[in-house]
């Protein structure tokens, strides 16, 4: 008999316990980037003091690794419940497979409150939201002022100005490299091609291509894609690049525009910080050049949105979206800008961050962009993608034409849409 | 009355000892399952199904994986550049390590540990950490490379050591070699070392010296360390990955692709699980190959 | 066939004097072996005979020619090694024929020349197996047939039977015994087995500390040994050495009084040596074979070892102590013809033969040996 007692009398707290242990912990996967660890440290602090019994467990991973790490966890069996993504084809392809959970059931009491509709359909697939994002990153030339007014030089707005300024800048010194590219990984030229493609065929143009939708006998045919290569071989020609571009890293060219060495570089909105960082904050900045003949919008501006999706194997989604929501609160946004130096997707307490100088240019500034432009990595198709990247590798190393570059570009499209 | 059993004991005993030692192979033997019989078996299985990394289903294909392998040129420069660095890696690894280790063996008296540890050392770093100091060496802006080329009045070349596809397997080689060669070195010196002085001085005695000597004694005897090392050299060459990876990840537009960084690009990059799989599959049977026979070889001498 | 000459070689390791100032002249067609114990040098002065080693100072001539300096493929010189040094991975006819080829002789030439010294060796069976295919006996004589067929001005061997069985060594001495008479060739041999020594040499060379002790046939040294060494080294069992006085100098005739012996021993002073002082230390050496059992001494048997041909017995003789005797605790060596029955512990009395008796100084050289018939 006195066992029984004896177990019965246990299993109460048995019961309580596991039913504490299951709701108290989410998990969730950032990057690792200036100041997350401090934001994150706050965030989490409010988020639990507001969610008694709650734990939130921040794990961050470097950039290079993390595109297959994030994709082995979600397929094992202890998947983060919160993980950060880029908006775009590595996003959809997680809803695809099934991966990412549906929040649109949490976003009416949340983050629908406080981001538009026009940043939620960057992780919005069929009409339901499967992310938020948080803010986005975006790239502008950099440019040294104070050599430009010594040499008599203006900022040019197009892209034949571009051009005369690189050579004039090879007149005043034929060893000043005007903008090292640091192509060693690819995605340097990848996010120039993104934005000539742009301003040469426009965005409408490009989307059937880049979403593999149009016709076999379309597909990456439009001969704009060939002139915007070109543009790419006119630059190189105009001495813009230094010679070996394939073979520096982007750490490299950085640091060559931070010593002051290079007069111009195009970079994304958290290179300022980096250059502060190695000593130069002086710079000034313009953005994409237009293109007088091209067809696409000059207010075009390149933006990569980014933010957190839920996995679908999440023990707690409304947790985890709720999460979310804290994230991309008033106070969580002003808080992730002045900590982290995002262009954040909530702009509601914008004018109480205490920012630098060029995150405050940057807010205003891609406020007035008249459209948005995502990379094309992001965009298309894996193998398609790598295409792009490895043409733009061969173009600057002079192995590759520009017709010849759309060629292998097209079979690897026609590939990838038959496969 | 029972008979008393006189044999049973003594086979029962016999038995046991069978038994037990089929538990101590356990341990080994289940590690093998689940870390290598097991990955082995599922890559096989599915090297004959399309799928991604997070696909959830996936779809038989049969041969289909091996046929796009045939037909695949970058399949073809990663197996060429595979068995590029196979051969570069005898000549520079092997034939330098030959001739440091003779050196070390019979030409300098002096400073034999000192010479020794530094040329193992690059052994002991990381290729990873290797391939980063490396890339400064090799940088085209700022590298030491490109510096000392200057200084003697010569040009660098244009594209970068690495950028420059007709060069940057060649650097692949060279930096491979300088962690590898010191290996080799050691490796060779321990079999000249176990030469035997008499025979030297009977081929001194019989009118063999220097090169003669060389190729009729010290290289005979060599013959299996040789071939060992030949061996260790190959298989590495067919698995090198980390290297290149960090070094080029396969650039200048596949220039320095090679097996391992191509199942890399395809099973995490763009995705082709299965795929990765055949060319993985092809892979291992060239290891498997290259590791039968090192048994036979090692068995035979 | 030539001659060896060596004059005055010295041989420095450092500081270290492995050679000290040896001079030798070996005849054309003499089988000289060099003998020692451990570290004489005698190893030393072979490898340098060969040019293995340098020659730190002094002369060495073979046939006409100053070879001091030459380096050891051009002394015609052929060495057999203790441990063979053949080569592993070549057959039994590329060794043996391995110097003709180097030196670029006709391949029939060669065939002919391996195929003669194996048949001399019987080892023409053998003469395409690997070494590692055949025994340490075959081996040995692989190794002496690549020497053979380089047709040598000067065989050196160096300690070449020591990796082998009893019974195979004994047989390699005869066979090597013939060999040297067929070939008719000088050689030069380095054993530290006295056996060896006393039945192939022509003249033996003892070596002690890098210096000549004495060189002779084999019988002269057995029976005039110049020195105390040379005494103990050769014979087995080893000479019984007593420490004793002189207690009466009488022209030639010299009495010894030795502590434990009942009488005195007198005996003939050799013509070309000095007598020593009266009541000088000396030191009398008793041939094993020349203790007899029968006398005035009485001894406790302490061991018998019988060998059938012989008996071998080990004395304790009480207060009459043998100094640096081959069991340390001072027994006597007798050596009985023939077969005999002793218990251990038996008494016996025993006496030496007076012929077979040895005198040295206290510095080791030799006052007194025995006038055998056969010296000389």
């Amino acid at each position: 008999m006195k066992p029984i007692i004896g177990m019965l009398a246990l299993a109460p707290t048995i019961v309580l316990c596991a039913s504490v242990a299951s709701a108290q912990e989410i998990k969730i996967w950032t990057l690792v980037q200036e100041g997350m660890p401090e934001f994150m440290e706050g965030t989490i602090s409010t988020f639990e003091a507001a969610n008694p019994g709650v734990t939130v467990v921040n794990e961050s991973f470097p950039n290079e690794a993390y595109k297959t790490q994030i994709q082995v966890a979600l397929t094992g069996s202890a998947p983060p419940d919160v993980f950060f993504n880029w908006a775009g084809e590595d996003a959809a392809r997680l809803v695809r497979d099934g991966l990412a959970a549906d929040i649109s059931a949490y976003g009416a009491s949340g983050y629908a409150k406080t981001v538009g509709e026009g940043w939620l359909s960057s992780f919005a697939f069929d009409g339901a939201n499967y992310g938020v994002p948080t803010d986005a990153v975006s790239k502008y030339f950099y440019y040294d002022p104070a050599f430009f007014s010594d040499n008599d030089l203006s900022v040019p707005e197009t892209f034949d100005e571009f051009l005369a300024t690189c050579q004039a800048i090879r007149t005043i010194d034929s060893s000043i490299v005007p903008w090292p590219l640091g192509n060693s990984e690819r995605w340097k030229l990848n996010h120039v091609i993104t934005m000539l493609n742009q301003r040469v065929l426009g965005l409408d143009a490009l989307a059937a291509d880049y979403a593999l939708t149009a016709p076999d006998d379309e597909l990456f045919t439009n001969p704009g894609y060939v002139e915007a290569w070109q543009k790419v071989v006119d630059m190189q020609d105009a001495g813009c690049f230094q010679d070996a571009p394939n073979a520096t890293s982007p750490e490299a060219s950085r640091s060559m525009f931070a010593a002051q060495v290079s007069p111009m570089i195009y970079c994304g909105t958290w290179c300022g910080n980096i250059f502060q960082a190695e000593g130069y904050e002086d710079f000034e900045m313009f953005r994409f050049p237009a293109l007088t003949d091209g067809a696409g919008d000059p207010g075009g501006q390149f933006l990569v949105p980014q933010g957190y999706m839920v996995s679908s194997k999440s023990e707690h989604p409304e947790l985890a979206a709720a999460f979310i929501s804290h994230i991309v609160s008033d106070e969580g946004a002003r808080d992730f800008a002045e900590q982290i130096g995002g262009i954040v997707s909530n702009p509601a307490l914008i004018d109480e961050v205490d920012g630098t100088r060029w995150f405050k240019f940057f807010v205003s500034d891609i406020a007035t962009a008249t459209e948005s432009v995502n990379v094309i990595d992001v965009l298309l198709d894996a193998s398609v993608a790598n295409a792009y990247l490895d043409a733009g590798v061969e173009i600057l190393n002079g192995t590759m034409t520009p017709e010849d570059a759309m060629t292998t570009i097209r079979e690897a499209a026609l590939a990838a849409k038959s496969g | 009355m029972k008979p008393t059993p006189i044999l049973k004991p003594r086979q029962s005993v016999g038995v046991q000892i069978v038994q037990n030692q089929s538990v101590l192979v356990l341990p080994a033997l289940l590690i093998c399952t689940v870390f290598i019989f097991i990955p082995a078996f599922l890559t096989i299985f599915g090297s004959f199904y399309a799928f991604g990394l997070t696909s959830q289903n996936w779809e038989p294909v049969g041969f289909g994986n091996y046929v796009r392998a045939w037909n695949d040129d970058v399949f073809w420069i990663a197996l060429r550049n595979n068995i590029i660095i196979v051969l570069g890696s005898i000549v520079l690894q092997v034939g330098i390590g030959t001739v440091l280790a003779a050196v070390l063996d019979r030409g300098i008296s002096f400073g034999q540990t000192f010479f020794r540890v530094i040329i193992f050392m690059p052994m002991v770093i990381s290729a990873v950490a290797v391939a980063l100091i490396w890339l400064i060496i090799l940088d085209p802006n700022i590298g030491i490379l490109n510096a000392i080329v200057k200084s003697v009045g010569l040009s660098p070349p244009k594209l970068g050591w690495l950028g420059d596809p007709s060069i940057s397997i060649w650097m692949v080689l060279v930096v491979a070699a300088w962690q590898y060669t010191g290996f080799m070195m050691v490796l060779i010196l321990a079999g000249l070392q176990a030469i035997p002085n008499h025979l030297y001085e009977a081929a001194a005695l019989d009118g063999a010296r220097g090169f003669r000597a060389f190729w009729s004694i010290t290289l005979p005897s060599l013959r299996n360390v040789l071939v060992v090392a030949i061996l260790i050299t190959t298989i590495g060459g067919f698995k090198v990955f980390d290297l290149i990876f960090v070094l080029t990840n396969g650039g200048p537009a596949n220039a320095t692709q090679v097996l391992g960084t191509y199942i890399y690009l395809q099973a995490f990059t763009l995705t082709n699980m299965g795929y990765a799989n055949a060319v993985a599959v092809v892979l291992l049977a060239i290891a498997v190959f290259l590791g039968w026979l090192q048994l036979k070889v090692s068995r035979r001498s | 066939m030539a001659d060896l000459t060596l004059d005055a070689v010295e041989k420095y390791y450092g500081a270290y004097h492995a050679i000290k100032g040896v001079s030798l002249k070996v005849e054309p067609g003499e089988f000289i072996v060099m003998v020692g114990p451990s570290g004489c040098g005698k190893s030393t002065l072979l490898r340098a005979i060969a040019g293995l080693e340098t020659i730190s100072s002094g002369k060495m001539t073979i046939g006409e020619r100053d070879m001091t300096h030459e380096p050891p493929w051009d002394r015609g010189v052929a060495m057999v090694f203790q441990n063979y040094a053949l080569y592993p991975h070549m057959s039994v006819r590329d060794n043996m024929g391995f110097a003709l080829k180097v030196a670029r002789c006709p391949k029939a030439e060669i065939r002919e020349a391996v195929e003669n010294a194996a048949k001399t060796l019987r080892i023409t069976e053998h003469l395409d197996k690997k070494p590692r295919a055949l025994s340490g006996g075959q081996k040995q004589r692989v190794a002496i047939g690549r020497a053979i067929t380089r047709a040598p001005d000067v065989f050196l061997f160096d300690e070449p039977l020591s990796n082998l069985d009893a019974a195979l060594r004994s047989q390699m001495r005869v066979e090597l015994g013939r060999l040297h008479k067929q070939l008719d060739a000088t050689m030069v041999y380095v054993t530290h087995d006295q056996t060896e020594a006393m039945t192939m040499a022509s003249r033996i060379v003892v070596l002690n500390e890098g210096k000549i002790e004495q060189v002779g046939t084999p019988l002269e040294l057995y029976n005039h040994p110049e020195s105390l060494f040379v005494a103990g080294f050769l014979g087995s069992p080893k000479m019984n050495f007593f420490d004793g006085k002189i207690v009466d100098v009488a022209g030639k005739a010299l009495t010894v009084a030795v502590p434990g012996m009942p009488t005195p021993i007198t005996l003939t002073l050799d013509d070309d040596v000095q007598a020593p002082a009266f009541d000088s230390t000396v030191r009398l050496g008793v041939r094993p074979e020349a203790v007899r059992v029968g006398g005035d001494i009485p001894a406790s048997i302490a061991l018998v070892e019988s060998l059938g041909n012989q008996t071998l017995l080990y004395l304790d003789a009480g207060a009459l102590n043998c100094v640096e005797a081959e069991s340390s605790d001072g027994f006597i060596t007798a050596q009985l013809p023939s077969q005999h029955r002793y218990t251990l512990g038996d008494t016996v009395q025993i006496s030496w033969s007076p012929d077979m008796l040895y005198l040295f100084d206290t510095s080791g050289r030799r006052l007194c040996t025995p006038r055998l018939a056969v010296a000389k």
